[in-house]
């Protein structure tokens, strides 16, 4: 008797057990219409634009104030109502948000350099070039490096929008006590000037690497450019164990090896406005709390040269996104919306306010510059813009795999060539098994 | 009384009285000698003031952070009081959400959904043990699966009902799935099942039904384990956040947990602790009242089990 009601107990178990496996195994249908041939297909001509949009956006650097004001000032313009959607707190959030149920309403939305591909996998987004076309705005107007990190195969999926590059950071009270001039001009001189802060105990350590959680492939892809290497070669990944590459994360290693150097704890940002580091390398977009954050008086440069190349910087931050779920009418106005939120003197105004880079040419930023300084050399730096290695934005997990390596390979000391040769192989596999269909097929 | 003012007498042998007095003394300093000391300090404050600073320091540093402005927040000479207090950071959290209006969802999800869920969690669980259904034991077989089964595995099929159902942006969206909650039943049952016998055949006796059974009986006799269910339930509703954030997107009908997950922003975290510290001060400070009320129950309901 005990026995067949235990038997029936395990019976009822592997029912519900089953019953829970098949109800979670049912997952949306991706398979969408091929979003590029549809919006190629649309004669813009014969389009109105819409009554009303929906702008999705995480408000990237504090500027939720400052975005309802340009929103009011479209409406009042073109009479398009614009009802905005706080789709997350950080990009990754955001992405999530508009593929599963956001998609379905959202016709503007912000996403960023790692986060917009996946989206146009899904085939979420439209190419923008037609339909900015169409709405009239000028692209040309754009600086080039930062339209050109939205094209793919020969059509363009966003519009420059909040976007940041990797500035080094220095705390100038730190250098008069340790009697240095200026900020370093290469990587050499980093070295040297970290190691005298240390020697001259000014600070505890010189410069501050970042963790993993703070993006450090985005940040040290100036380094390894220096030196020559890359993480990827388009989709050719062999250039993340290349010599170079390994030369430049090792002298990363001896950095830390060395106690020049330290890797964050939390943030290279607060190491650095406590006054743990007296240098560091992170995004424009910190700028402004960094300031508010700092006692002494912050001094910001171009990313060090390597031996190789002069300090390229990589480009960053968020663009916004036209989604193909939208009727052509919505597209048009929602590029009417976009066009207007990156004009040269929305972006001049957005880019006092946050920090963030303008994204376009003509923005006239000359009164921000008199009164901080320091925003200067992130615009300036802009010259020295490289579009990113496929690897990092394109291939999804591996910016997640180079961040982690990269934090074990600066706080263990595991042999670097041995670790990138890892990366290089899981790179491989990640490809094969997300990409290769969708690239080559 | 009268023995210290009276004079020694002379027959009185003054030894017995000393050797008592040793034997004696023991009684009050043995509280004080260094072993008992020891002892004392060893097994039982030290133990409680370590888990007292571990469990509270975090929470007096989160309030005292709260008022600091952020260059005393990332500092190398930390203190524990802010130097120049202020309350910027709780007027930067009121203007950037409107915090009136989410808490107020918080709250309206919090007691419904918890009045529901502790509701549902005492009639399942008295039918299973009271009423005589066939298969009672494979429906608590059921219950018990559904609490091995993670949250996070339900969360797309209820997504796509509730969407279905036209439930985003909407409080009862929030409310719904969460509504069965196998964790209160199981408890209850368990907790009913020790219940005597005698006190339900004693009120059918007197005619009582299941529902007088039920109300007059079992819940009277069981307040403690309800009340730490209620206590769980009602913690988990308010602190609840992936579920909240999933389905909803618009701030009028937001959490406070949710709402002040937005006070984060992109490449601006190092100016915002101070917020999000003001901000988990306010998610936390009802929890804490809450608690304080049924401080009382919570104890008795958890010891219940063990002096039984």
């Amino acid at each position: 008797m005990k026995q067949s009601t235990i038997s029936l107990s395990w019976k009822g178990v592997a029912a519900f057990s089953v019953a829970a496996l098949a109800v979670t195994a049912c997952g949306p249908d991706t398979n969408g219409g091929d979003a590029a041939e549809e919006a190629e297909d649309t004669d813009w001509a014969d389009v109105e634009p819409a009554d009303s949009i929906v702008f999705a956006t995480n408000h990237p650097g504090g500027s939720e104030d400052i975005e309802a004001d340009f929103i009011d000032e479209f409406t009042e313009e073109t009479g398009i109502e614009v009802e905005v959607i706080t789709s997350g707190a950080n990009y990754e959030e955001t992405s999530q948000w508009f593929q599963t149920g956001g998609g379905s309403n959202a016709d503007v939305v912000v996403l960023s350099d790692a986060t917009w591909f996946p989206n146009y996998l899904n085939d979420a987004l439209i190419p923008v070039d037609d339909v900015l076309e169409a709405a009239d705005i000028d692209v040309s107007g754009y600086v080039e490096a930062l339209y050109e990190d939205y094209l793919y195969e020969g059509n363009h999926y966003g519009v420059p929008y909040a976007r940041s590059t990797p500035l080094f950071y220095y705390n100038v009270e730190h250098y008069d006590e340790a009697g240095i001039d200026g900020p370093p001009e290469t990587w050499e001189e980093v070295a040297e000037i970290s190691q005298t802060i240390v020697d001259e105990d000014v600070a505890q350590f010189g410069y501050a690497f970042p963790p993993s959680d703070e993006y450090p492939a985005w940040g040290m892809a100036n380094l390894v450019w220096g030196y020559g290497g890359a993480w990827s070669d388009e989709w050719d990944f062999s250039t993340v164990s290349s010599d170079e590459t390994v030369e430049a994360l090792e002298f990363a290693q001896s950095g830390v090896e060395d106690g020049w150097a330290n890797v964050a704890a939390t943030s290279q940002t607060d190491d650095f406005s406590s006054g743990v580091a007296s240098q560091t390398i992170q995004s424009t977009g910190s700028l402004g709390g960094i300031m508010d954050t700092a006692d002494f008086e912050v001094g910001t440069a171009f990313l060090p040269d390597g031996p190789v190349a002069e300090g390229e910087t990589p480009t960053g931050g968020a663009g916004l996104m036209l989604a193909s779920a939208s009727s052509p009418e919505e597209q048009l106005a929602s590029a009417m919306f976009v066009g207007h939120m990156t004009s040269a003197e929305t972006q001049a105004r957005f880019s006092e306010e946050t920090g963030y880079v303008p994204s376009h040419q003509d923005s006239d930023m000359s009164q921000v510059y008199e009164e901080t300084p320091q925003f200067e050399t992130a615009v300036d730096q802009l010259e020295r813009a490289r579009v990113q290695d496929f690897a990092r934005v394109f291939l999804p997990g591996a910016d997640l795999e180079l961040a982690t390596t990269l934090q074990s390979l600066l706080t263990s000391g595991d042999d670097v060539r041995e670790e990138m040769e890892r990366v290089e192989s899981e790179f491989e596999s990640l490809y094969e098994t997300d990409l290769a269909d969708e690239i080559e097929g | 009384m009268s023995t210290t003012t009276t004079p020694p007498q002379p027959w009185a042998d003054p030894k017995p009285a000393r050797r008592a007095k040793r034997r004696s003394s023991p009684e009050w300093t043995k509280a004080f000698s260094p072993r008992n000391l020891a002892d004392t300090m060893l097994t039982g404050y030290l133990p409680i003031l370590i888990a007292l600073i571990i469990i509270v320091l975090p929470l007096v540093w989160m309030v005292s952070s709260s008022f600091k402005p952020v260059n005393e927040i990332v500092t190398l000479t930390p203190q524990l009081l802010p130097q120049d207090a202020t309350t910027e950071n709780y007027v930067t959290v009121d203007r950037r959400i409107p915090l009136m209006t989410v808490l107020q969802n918080s709250v309206i999800v919090t007691s419904v959904g918890s009045i529901i869920k502790v509701l549902l969690a005492i009639t399942t669980a008295y039918a299973l043990v009271f009423i005589r259904v066939p298969g009672a034991n494979l429906i608590f077989l059921g219950i018990l699966v559904a609490l091995m089964v993670p949250p996070e595995v339900s969360m797309l099929p209820n997504f796509m009902t509730i969407e279905a159902l036209g439930g985003r942006n909407t409080l009862w969206g929030i409310i719904l799935p969460g509504l069965g909650t196998a964790f209160g039943t199981f408890l209850l049952r368990q907790h009913f099942k020790s219940l005597p016998k005698e006190l339900f055949e004693a009120a059918e006796l007197d005619g009582a039904g299941h529902f007088r059974k039920l109300f007059q009986i079992a819940v009277p006799v069981s307040l403690p384990a309800i009340s730490t269910v209620s206590l769980v339930t009602i913690v988990n509703e308010w602190n609840s956040f992936l579920w909240p954030l999933i389905i909803t997107d618009s701030r009028d009908r937001m959490t406070l947990p949710v709402a002040l997950n937005q006070l984060r922003s992109v490449e601006d975290q190092v100016s915002s602790y101070g917020i999000l510290m003001a901000g988990a001060v306010l998610v936390i400070v009802p929890m804490l009242i809450i608690f304080a009320m049924l401080q009382r129950y919570i104890v008795s309901g958890l010891t219940q089990g063990a002096v039984k």
